[in-house]
This record gives C-alpha cells, structure tokens and sequence, in this order.
C-alpha cells in the first residue's frame, strides 16, 4: 500500500477560499502593529508629560536631592546654569559633564576661601576645590549628607602633597593605617619638647585625694598634710571653702576633671547657676580655657608679702606685668603704711607736720620703706619655688615661666590651647562616655602619692592617633595601642569626620561664620525658585 | 541561518547565550577592579551614548528594510536583507556594552531607568528571538512532518469536513461533503451502484457495487456518534474543541475501540479517519510552535520603539543644560 500523500497535496478539490490570504496579516503581523502603535502612543505621552507637567523634571534627575535642596528636586535650573540652543556645539555636547557641574552654588552659599596653600598652588589644584561638585556629591536621596565625603576626593591630592609644595612634607591617606601622628604629638612628643606648654602644673598633685604631697628631708619622704575641709577652713578663703568643702571624702579633698574644666555647654564654674531660660548654650565641643580666677584663685591667691606685718599683705591683681605690678605694689604699700603708720595716726584733721625738716625725714623714711617692701615684694614675686619651699607657693614663678630680671622681668603669656587641633573639628561631649584619662594620659588620679610636687610643665597630655583608631577604624581593623594590640569597633573614620575644608584658614569657624554669608539675602518667592 | 548548520542546536545557542554574556560582563568584569568607571556625562560616556544612539537608530531601520524589501540599490550586497540582519543581529549585541557602560552599569533617573529597562528587555527578546530561531524551525521539521500554512490550518483542517457557506448560521454550517463524510457514507449507506467512485485511503477508487452498507444498525449509529461528536469537532476546531482526540494516547485508544465493533473491511476508511485526527494533531502543535517562533516579534518591536522613543527623549533632555 503506498504511503498516504502529504494533505496539501491531497485534497479532494480545489482551494475555493481567499486566495490572497497571504496578503492578510496574521495574527503576528496584527500584533507587531499594535505594539508599534503602543510604543508611539506611549512615546507622544510620555512627551506631553514632559512637556505640560510640572514636575517633569524628576523624570531625568539622576536622584532625589538631599533635604537641604528639597525644594528644587523639579527645577533643574534652580542650580544648574541652564544653557540655550545658542550654546551648542560639539565641545558642548561632549563636555555634558561639566555643563551639568556648572552650578550656582554661591548664590546661598558664599564659598569661603579656601586654604592659603590651595590657592598658592593654582593650576590643577586650585581648579580643582573651585567645583563645589568635584567633594559634594547631590542627587543621592532625601537623607544623604552633602558634607559626607569620601575620602577618596581628599587623598587623591593629600596622598601626593609633598610633589606639589614644600610647605608640608606629610602624606595622608586612609585615617586607619595612613594618618600620620597628629601634628601637635609629631612637633612637640612627650617627653622631648614641651615648648608649647607654658605653664607649670600638675594633674598628679591635683588629683591626689587631699593633694598629699612629700618632701624629701634627709633620707625620709615627709608627707603634708592632706588638706581636707578642716584645713580648708582654717588657712583658705570662704570662697575655697564652699567649693572645695563638699569634696572632702575623708581622705582629704578629691579634685574632679570637671573641678577646673568646664565644657563651653555648662553652668559657669563660679557658682552662678544653671544658664537663665532664653539663653542660648553651646555645643560642649570644646573645654573653655582654665581661668585662674575662677579655678585656681581660691586656694592660690596671689598677695603681696607683707614684710613681717601682717597689716601690709593685699591681694596682687591677676595677669600684671612686672613693671606695672611695681607700681601696684608701691600704691598698695604706700596705702597700707600711711593707714597704720603711728605718725600719720596721730596727725588729725587741719594737723601739719612741723617743722619742714620733720616732714621731709618722715617723708624720707615712709618712703624708703614703701620702696623697700615694694622691691623684696618684686624679687618675692620672681622667686622660683623650691622643693619643699611652702613660701613661695604664691609667687609669679610658682606657675609661670618668666624672662628678663630687673625692670626687663616678664611672665611669659599662655598660649590659648582650648583647641590643640585647630585643622580638625572634635566634640567632647560625643565622647563623654569615656573617662577624660582615656584620652588625656597622665591626667587622672594617681595610684600612688606623688614622690614630690612637679614644678615643671606637663607633657601635651593627648594620647596619639592610635587611641583614636580603636574606634574609629573599619571594624576589625588592628590598632597597636602602647600597652596593648586590639580591633578598631568601625566608627566611622573618614577624613571629613574630623577635618573641615571651608573657611580658609579657620575650618572650624561653622555655619554661622560670615564667610558663609550668601551674596545677598532673597525673598522666600525668589529663594523657592532657586533664587535670582 | 546567522550560525553554522553544521553546528548543533545546543552548540548555537550556547554560543548566542555565551557571546551575549560575554558583551554584558566583559566591561564590568574590567571595570569593576580598577573602579574606573565611564561617567555617563563625561566625553567618553557621551560618545559612547552617542554610539548607542546610531547603531539603534541602524537596528530599527530594519524595521522599514523588510517592510520594502524589494528596494534594491547598488552594490546589491549592501542591499541583501539577510546581510542586513546579520549585522542587525552582531550589532545588537556589540550595543549591549555599549549603553551598558555608557549608563555607568546603573539606570539613573526615571526616564534613563525606563529606557535602560526598554533597551535591556529588548536586548533580552532579541537573544530569546535568535536562540528560538535556531531551535524552533528544526524542532517543526522533526515534529510535524506534514505541516501547512499556519495561518489557513483551521480552514485546511475543516476542509475534510466540508465547505463552509458564504453566509453562515446555525443552520447552515459546513455542507459536509468532505471527506471524513464521504468516508462514512462509502461505510454506512446502502445502495451503492457498481463502479461509483467513492473515497478510499490513497485516492478516489471504483468500488464493487454491493445490495447492502459495509455498517448497519448500532455499529453504523456508533460510527456517526463518533465522528460528528468527537472527530469533527476536533477537526473544526482543534485543541479548543476540547476533544479527547488532543491526545495522541487517547485518540489511538478510541479508534481502536471504534474497529472492535466495525468489520474488518471498514478499517482503512478508519485507519483514513485517524489519520486526519493526527494532521489536526500536528498542525495544532505546528501553531504553538509557530507562536514561539513568531510572537517574540511583536514584543521586541514594541519595545524596541519604546526604547527608540525614550532614547531621543533622553539624549535631548541630557543634553539640555548644554
């Protein structure tokens, strides 16, 4: 039997249908025009949208903007300079990225100057910190900080600073393992160069309960007594009394930190109270500077020596120089010895001396010893104290270093070091949960009583970059501390969470500087449109 | 065929899949290590978008080549449909690493993210068009050795059953004259005079004249039950008839219950009979075969558009602050 025929060949008649069906489309051919028609539609709607909707702008933005500019994620041109039809060309075209870059920034923010050493490189370099884009990076969403920078943007010329200046020899480059030792630690190490510190103190002392401290007489270490709030009462002032008083724990009086540092968000350290309701308060940044007034003038008053009478001694103003101290000096005796001198007691009311010659040698003699007081007062005042030497804990030199002798005597000023760091911005109060001597070693109390009072200055008393880097560090990071070898916890440690750029040669001048002033102050209207 | 016959099927869609993979990851893959990344709006990210832009615009000239195909210029190579998709075919995916890198391997803004969605799902129906075009038509000559026109099956297929009326109703369907009634009345009717043509398997044939029908009584009833009920439905209307004989397993099942009760002499007008079950079974996995050869088109066309469309809109806006 043959094999059946293919059916197209098979049938029994004549195709009677529509012959042209090849001209018909199938249903392929039907679905492709559709979906073309539905690409044009949707195209002509997407266009109409662009161009009679508002808010189209959102469309083509590369992300939401950051809180700060929320008010402009549909106006393009509220930021960026908008070019015209005038401007294109080829370069143009191809230079998208830097048409896009072309913001106008300044008309909120002023752009402080940069640093001296930036715009004495120029070139490339200041080019560069001229773009507010090239470190703020907008457009990554409502909550990402346009100040948190990578590092990237920093290393990639910090990294290479010595090739261009001279000026600083250091390289930067990840906080972690290529951050060198802070300036201050590099220019002036403990132990080798004390230079910037100026004044003679003691943590150790201080800090010891009932600040005990021994003298060495022969072979034995004779200890002071501990001053306590007995002792307080009986050789200090009522003021030293009310504030040291309470801190007598038995063993004698125990000094705080908090004591003589007071952080710039807190109460004064005078007593006066908790800030008045309205007043504004900072941050608690930064440490206000010690003041002797407030801190050290009740247990170390300075006064001039009396000379043997009691009745001579007054208290010596603070923060005078020498040769305006010998006139204070010599009104303050004179004053003294004209109250209690027999001769001036028993002149009364229309009295006169008499004869001439008379006054002349009570006039020689009251001021040969008012001149006499006044220049072992000075000599007093520029004694260095001693080991073990209690009568010159009031002198000038006790605390600070003086130069000159004579008429040329003079006290070396402080320095102003509430902030050791000026280049880089710290927050005490974010590290508050931390003891002060974490940071600042040689600062606590000590384990044993101190052998014998320092008369010296301290070491900068800042432990180096790697006490930092046990936290700020990408986690698990090892971190050689001096005693011990342990793993960073991960906080964050990018170079602008320490270091501020703006502002020229005050990065720590903050939002509120004048250098960030706008160029001019704009209606709400105006502000809201991107401003004029 | 864009690829070597002599290859297999599994070796020219490995190769489709492997060289579309490679365009995709290569960049990245190089990219990614150095993090040297092409910015979209940088030189080499705008000529790159640019790049992109023309070979798309040259991808969907395709489009307006086949629809005038009979256009012809000189050199009449450059004209060549099948060399035009061929390049239509290695520039679609030369582009991929092209826009890829161009978009920073990202989709940026709503407008960039729709057109990168668009360029990428065209991308992807593209592949899925060519990978279907090397297995597909193969599959159709092993599997369907007798296939038709696709487009004319139902009308093919119910040709057996008859024509169908100018007007049609209810009342007037298909007249039944074809074959599969033919078939039955050459079995069931009586009467036939000597040397009548009737339909046999293998041709139209004179057969003996005989007094009385090859099938009679229930057998005969059960015949016409069978093939109006279930046979020409199907034939009608294929899968969509919802008729047992869809599956080969069932309709071999119910024409060998449909011989047990039919003499001897009826089984080539049966063996007739499930044979056209079987062309309808054919030409109906012919069309799902079709439709996976075909419809791809539709949807890389459509999004292609869209993609075009969005494409212009973006280069304009991207390049409006110039």
């Amino acid at each position: 039997m043959r094999p059946p025929r293919s059916p197209s060949r098979d049938r029994s008649d004549r195709f009677t249908g529509f012959r042209g069906y090849v001209r018909i489309p199938d249903r392929y051919a039907t679905a492709k025009r559709m979906a073309l028609l539905a690409a044009l539609v949707l195209t002509g709607l997407w266009l109409v949208v662009e161009f009679f909707h508002p808010r189209a702008a959102a469309f083509h933005t590369h992300g939401q903007l950051a809180n700060p500019h929320a008010a402009w994620d549909h106006q393009c041109a509220a930021c960026h300079v908008q070019h015209d039809v005038a401007n294109l060309s080829w370069s143009n075209v191809l230079n998208a990225r830097d048409r896009w870059h072309d913001l106008t920034c300044t008309k909120c923010h002023a752009g402080p100057a940069h640093h001296a050493s930036v715009q004495e490189m120029g070139g490339e370099w200041a080019g560069f910190h001229d773009r507010c884009s090239n470190c703020h990076h907008d457009h990554g969403g409502r909550t990402a900080s346009l100040t948190d920078i990578a590092d990237s943007h920093c290393v990639g010329c910090h990294r290479d600073v010595p090739h261009a200046t001279t000026s600083d020899p250091a390289k930067f480059g990840a906080f972690a393992s290529e951050h060198l030792e802070f300036r201050a630690l590099r220019d002036y190490p403990p132990g080798q160069n004390y230079t910037p510190r100026k004044l003679k103190f003691s943590h150790a002392v201080h800090m010891t309960p009932g600040m005990v401290t021994t003298t060495r007489l022969g072979d034995k270490d004779v200890p002071s007594g501990p001053l306590d709030a007995k002792r307080l009462k009986e050789a200090y002032s009522p003021d030293a009394v009310a504030r040291y008083g309470p801190l007598d724990t038995g063993k004698g009086v125990e000094l705080k930190c908090a004591s003589c540092h007071q952080l710039d968000a807190e109460v004064p350290a005078d007593g006066s109270g908790d800030l008045p309701r309205g007043q504004p308060r900072a941050g608690g940044a930064y440490y206000l500077p010690v003041s002797y007034d407030v801190s050290c003038k009740s247990c170390h008053p300075t006064v001039a020596p009396d000379g043997g009478r009691p009745e001579n001694a007054f208290p010596i103003p603070h923060r005078l120089q020498p040769p305006d101290l010998a006139a204070f000096l010599r009104a303050g005796y004179w004053d003294r010895l004209a109250k209690h001198a027999p001769a001036a007691k028993a002149m009364g009311p229309g009295q006169r001396l008499d004869p001439k010659a008379a006054h002349d040698d009570l006039k020689a003699t009251f001021g040969g010893e008012v001149g006499r007081l006044t220049a072992n007062a000075q000599k007093w005042l520029a004694t260095h104290p001693r080991v073990g030497d209690t009568s010159a804990t009031g002198t000038c030199a006790k605390c600070h270093a003086l130069t000159g002798t004579g008429a040329a005597l003079t006290v070396a000023p402080l320095p102003q070091h509430s902030v050791w760091f000026p280049h880089a911005k710290f927050n005490h109060v974010s590290h508050r949960g931390l003891t002060c001597a974490e940071c600042h070693p040689g600062t606590d109390r000590p384990a044993a009583t101190p052998a014998h009072p320092v008369n010296e200055v301290e070491p900068i008393a800042i432990r180096g970059v790697d006490s930092c880097r046990a936290c700020h560090a990408p986690a698990g990071h090892e971190v050689k501390l001096a005693d011990a070898v342990t793993r960073a916890a991960g906080v964050r440690h990018r170079c602008t969470d320490c270091h501020r750029y703006h502002n020229g040669e005050q990065p720590l001048h903050g939002m509120g500087s004048p250098a960030r002033d706008p160029r001019a102050p704009q209606s709400l209207a105006e502000f809201l449109k991107g401003g004029k | 065929m864009l690829l070597s016959k002599n290859w297999s099927v599994g070796r020219r869609v490995a190769v489709i899949l492997a060289a579309t993979a490679l365009a995709a990851a290569a960049p990245y893959a190089v990219m990614r290590p150095l993090n040297a990344w092409v910015e979209p709006s940088s030189t080499a990210g705008v000529v790159l978008g640019l790049v992109g832009l023309v070979v798309i615009v040259f991808e969907m000239l395709l489009m307006l080549r086949k629809r005038y195909r009979r256009v012809r210029g000189w050199p009449p190579l450059l004209w060549n449909v099948r060399l035009w998709l061929w390049v239509h075919v290695v520039l679609g995916i030369a582009v991929l690493p092209v826009i890829l890198v161009h978009g920073k391997y990202g989709f940026g803004g709503i407008l960039p993210a729709a057109t990168m969605a668009l360029f990428l799902a065209t991308i992807a129906s593209g592949v899925w068009g060519l990978v279907v075009q090397q297995w597909l038509p193969q599959e159709l000559i092993d599997e369907v050795p007798d296939e038709t026109v696709a487009s004319q099956v139902d009308r093919v297929a119910a040709g057996y059953v008859g024509k169908k009326p100018v007007v049609w109703s209810k009342e007037h369907d298909r007249d039944r004259t074809g074959e599969v009634f033919r078939l039955l009345e050459s079995l069931t009717l009586e009467g036939a005079e000597p040397g009548e043509v009737l339909p046999v398997p293998g041709g139209g044939a004179a057969v003996e004249a005989r007094s009385e029908a090859l099938v009679r009584d229930k057998p005969a009833e059960e015949l016409w039950l069978f093939c109006e009920g279930i046979l020409v439905p199907y034939l009608e209307r294929g899968r969509a008839s919802v008729s047992p004989l869809r599956s080969e397993y069932e309709a071999r099942r119910r024409f060998a219950q449909l011989r047990q009760t039919l003499p001897a002499e009826a089984f080539p007008a049966v063996d007739r009979l499930e044979q056209l079950a079987k062309y309808r079974r054919e030409w109906d996995t012919q069309r799902r075969v079709n439709a996976w050869l075909h419809a791809w088109i539709p949807a890389h066309v459509g999004l292609s558009a869209a993609m075009t469309g969005l494409m212009f809109v973006h280069a304009v806006r991207a390049l409006k602050f110039w």
